[in-house]
């Protein structure tokens, strides 16, 4: 009976995180997310060397959507390794996309769902590497790769937006990731 | 010791060899605008967050989307190891079954199947075939490479013929090592032991800069065998020193952005007692080399590969002949050439295709009286596809076709009832793998596959004189069947975080027909009188079997792992062989494969410390030995002939241990022991191997 109460109760929490996931349409972007997104720009075609500005984009009008932007740039710290590039986290608001300019990789931070399109407009006019948590971004062809790292890795690239931006990735890469 | 090829004429083979290869190399790099980059399985897995292979289907897929049972270690499993070659590692992983009779003479076999001279695995060192066509097997003592090089090794079991081509029936072993354009790393490890065991090997992996790198290894080892005396007291004087010595080197360069081009030769010798082909006890002597030009491209229509390379083998084998007190001894040699061209891409986001167009040219001399060649050339055609059918959904399908072409040419020994015509011989064969992955949820797996592979007779199957005595011939058959064989297979995964770990479970079908015996099969008479036994065909075999495999994590320093593998092999014989004594089946896979092979460990690490203790039993079996000794025939005459009898293997446990300290951020030093539970134990008909006890040094740079 311990066993069968205790198998009962697993079946709701789990029913009740996976309801909680249903209605949060991204997850706080961790660690450990950042990580596998820059790890990914490493495999872009014509990968960035050197210092590269990677642009971390938030809805100034939400807070959540800031203090996922600061945990972004928490995570990127003083220089994140990207392959042969070093990561260095600028903030920009979706008010001033104007900001983008010079950045190669853009992380968008949660909560800014209804900026998408435009963030993506203002970055692919510069070949920028759009990142993000929430693969509904990568589905409507806003984002170029999508990423979550719980319960497993995985790496979702739109085909569509790639397109658009120009940007292109090793095959190897490819081969491996799911492509929409 | 025995005499081995000089090396002034080595050194000049070699030669002519780097020159026609580095020249066939310069003249890809030039035409061919494009190729596919060598993988960077570093920098793959760092991203995935799990193991990566090319092995399963050649392409690059995480280790959860294969859709094959197997195995991966990492170079992390190997350090921990305490295992001091390539088999001794693999003994404890799931399905694998590993024989040794002395230090370098061993046989691994993968889901039942072992044998001596076991010649139904693919073992593959960066992709580059390693198996002797002498016999269809590895040696394994005579591999180029050395555990600390490896980067990871990847195991896949069952049938991957329509991959890889022939004799990749049981399985497929692709050792892969560090990579110089990726790794950057040097080593050198001193080791030392009883039976006088010694061994220094370094290793460095270097890039000298953006564009070219070099991974250079050598080492050397050398012991007094295993003092426990076989049987026939005989034979004892085979049980001489084991030494192998080796080295290998590879520059691989960034032609282009998109480009790279690589050059890597290899050289082995090694000298030990073992358990030969005919379950005689023998003592060998290997002389390999290998040089291989490859050339690797991407562009954004896929990954492209060319590979040429050249297998060289010189054979210096010791029979006996008892009461004579003469040796009797081969020395052979056998080149295979071979040219492989594929392409990799990706169709739309969904399907994958890889097409390979392959060439395969060997020359072997007959063994073992070296008085003629068999040649054989191979063509072959392969194609897979892998459809993502869905997120949850994946299907592979793969399928090869070769066609072989065969003749010979050269002398026969008086009596031997075959002319070089005999020998002009065509062979095609289809080949297929397809596997269906279904990944129930984030955590649950489930894999379906079927495959067929095709076991080709070896040169020795087919062109073997051997000259038992005056009487007496054991030859080769050159219209020898094919064999085929099957698998189907179910296999469940699911991650299990509670612990961290894993629980794999696989149950299989597999059946071979057709299979090849090269030793005592029914006698004929010949044309002018003599006797003769040929290598026959007779015997279909089939296995049913279950793995279960369990790993985790306890805490922040210990990891721990089970597995179990039940087999159940039944052979059954096309026809009776043996009138006399029809107990002694020359072949005997059912017997030989314990039905019981489980397999343990722990792995503990704090701080600077380390440890390990595996443990793998294995069930009562037996195993064929073949004696050379003589007899008095019908006629009253003393001949010489090979007696066929078993040997019982008694059920054993064998305990590995191992523990570690880092004496500072470069230094290690640890004290190894294999066969920890018992002093002597037997895992082949030949005499019994002894416990090892090790103290290593390791030096990284």
């Amino acid at each position: 009976m311990t066993l069968l109460k205790s198998t009962g109760a697993n079946f709701i929490a789990l029913a009740v995180m996976m309801l909680a996931g249903a209605f949060s349409a991204q997850a706080e972007t961790s660690k450990k997310d950042v990580q596998i997104a820059s790890r990914a720009v490493s495999f872009m075609t014509n990968a960035p060397t050197g210092a590269v500005t990677a642009a971390v984009v938030y809805d100034p009008a939400n807070a959540a959507s800031k203090a996922d932007a600061d945990a972004i740039v928490a995570a990127i710290g003083g220089g994140l390794k990207a392959g042969k590039a070093t990561l260095t986290a600028k903030l920009v608001s979706t008010d001033s996309l104007g900001d983008l300019a010079g950045a190669k990789v853009v992380f968008i931070a949660e909560d800014t769902a209804s900026q998408h399109a435009a963030i993506f407009s203002a970055s692919s006019a510069q070949s920028i590497l759009v990142i993000s948590t929430d693969m509904s971004c990568v589905d409507a062809g806003n984002c170029i790769v999508g990423v979550a790292s719980k319960p497993k890795v995985e790496i979702v690239v739109s085909k569509a937006a790639r397109a658009a931006a120009g940007i292109d990735f090793k095959p190897a890469f490819l081969m491996m990731v799911k492509e929409k | 010791m025995i005499p081995v090829t000089p090396m002034e004429n080595m050194r000049k083979i070699m030669n002519k060899k780097i020159i026609s290869l580095a020249a066939t190399t310069s003249i890809l790099a030039l035409s061919t605008a494009a190729s596919a980059q060598t993988i960077d399985y570093g920098s793959l897995e760092m991203l995935f967050d799990e193991s990566v292979t090319t092995s399963a289907t050649g392409k690059p897929q995480r280790a959860s989307d294969a859709p094959v049972a197997m195995e991966i270690i990492s170079a992390e499993d190997i350090r921990r190891s305490g295992a001091t070659d390539i088999p001794e590692l693999l003994r404890f992983y799931s399905g694998l079954s590993v024989q040794r009779s002395t230090l370098g003479g061993v046989d691994v076999g993968i889901r039942g199947y072992n044998a001596a001279f076991n010649e139904r695995i693919l073992v593959l060192i960066n992709g580059r075939q390693t198996y002797m066509d002498f016999f269809g097997y590895v040696e394994w003592a005579a591999l180029p490479v050395t555990l600390e090089e490896i980067k990871q090794i990847e195991i896949v079991k069952g049938p991957n013929t329509a991959l890889y081509g022939f004799n990749a029936v049981s399985g497929v072993i692709n050792i892969i090592t560090n990579n110089p354009l990726y790794d950057d790393n040097g080593q050198v490890t001193v080791r030392g032991g009883n039976h006088a065991f010694k061994e220094i090997n370094a290793t460095i992996t270097k890039k000298l800069s953006d564009k070219i790198g070099v991974h250079l290894s050598a080492g050397f080892w050398h012991a007094n065998d295993f003092t426990t005396e076989l049987e026939n007291i005989q034979e004892n004087v085979l049980r001489d020193d084991s030494e192998r010595k080796f080295a290998s080197g590879t520059i691989l360069a960034q032609v282009s952005d998109n480009v790279q081009a690589g050059f890597e030769f290899s050289f082995t010798d090694s000298e030990q007692g073992e358990l030969f082909f005919d379950s005689t006890f023998s003592f060998s002597d290997y002389v390999t080399d290998s040089l291989r030009g490859f050339v690797a491209a991407e562009t954004g229509w896929g990954l492209t590969n060319l590979n040429v390379y050249r297998n060289t083998v010189d054979l210096h084998s010791v029979g006996v002949r008892p009461f004579e007190g003469d040796f009797k001894t081969s020395d052979v040699e056998a080149v295979a050439t071979i040219y492989e061209l594929n392409h990799l891409l990706k169709v739309g986001g969904n399907h994958a295709l890889r097409l390979a167009l392959g060439y395969r040219h060997s020359e072997n001399q007959t063994f073992p009286e070296n008085i003629g060649t068999l040649d054989q050339k191979v063509w072959s055609f392969s194609g897979m596809w892998d459809w993502t059918i869905n997120d949850k959904l994946s299907f592979v399908a793969a399928t090869r076709y070769d066609s072989l072409d065969m003749s010979r040419f050269g002398d026969f020994l008086p009596g031997v009832p075959f002319t070089n015509d005999d020998f002009n011989r065509t062979i095609n064969e289809w080949s297929f793998n397809s596997g269906l992955v279904y990944k129930v949820s984030d955590v649950d797996t489930i894999r379906i596959t079927a495959a067929k592979g095709i076991d080709l007779p070896s040169s020795t199957e087919f062109s073997l004189i051997s000259q038992i005595n005056d009487e007496t011939f054991q030859l080769g058959t050159p219209d020898l069947a094919v064999s085929d064989v099957f698998n189907y297979e179910i296999g469940y995964e699911r991650a299990i975080e509670s612990f961290n770990g894993k629980l794999k479970i696989n149950a299989f079908y597999y059946k071979a027909n057709d299979l090849q015996n090269i030793q005592q099969n029914e006698v004929s008479e010949l044309p002018n009188g003599s006797d003769a036994f040929f290598a026959e065909s007779p015997l279909d075999s089939r296995a049913y079997g279950v793995e279960l495999s369990l790993e985790g994590r306890a805490g922040d320093n210990l990891d721990w792992f089970a597995n179990y593998l039940l087999v159940d092999v039944k052979d059954t014989l096309l026809e009776e062989v043996f009138e006399e004594d029809d107990e002694v089946e020359a072949i005997d896979f059912a017997n030989n494969s314990p039905t019981h092979t489980f397999n343990f460990g722990v792995n503990y690490q704090k701080n600077k410390f380390d440890a390990s203790l595996k443990g793998s039993f294995t069930s009562a079996r037996r195993q064929l030995r073949g004696r050379r000794t003589h007899v008095i025939d019908e006629g009253g005459d003393n001949i010489e002939t090979i007696l066929l009898g078993f040997v019982p293997i008694e059920k054993q446990l064998q305990l590995n241990a191992v523990a570690g300290y880092q004496l500072t951020d470069r230094i290690r030093l640890s004290v190894e022991a294999i066969g920890l539970s018992q002093r002597r134990y037997q895992q082949t008909s030949a005499a019994q191997i002894e416990r090892r006890v090790n103290v290593s040094l390791n030096y990284r740079f």
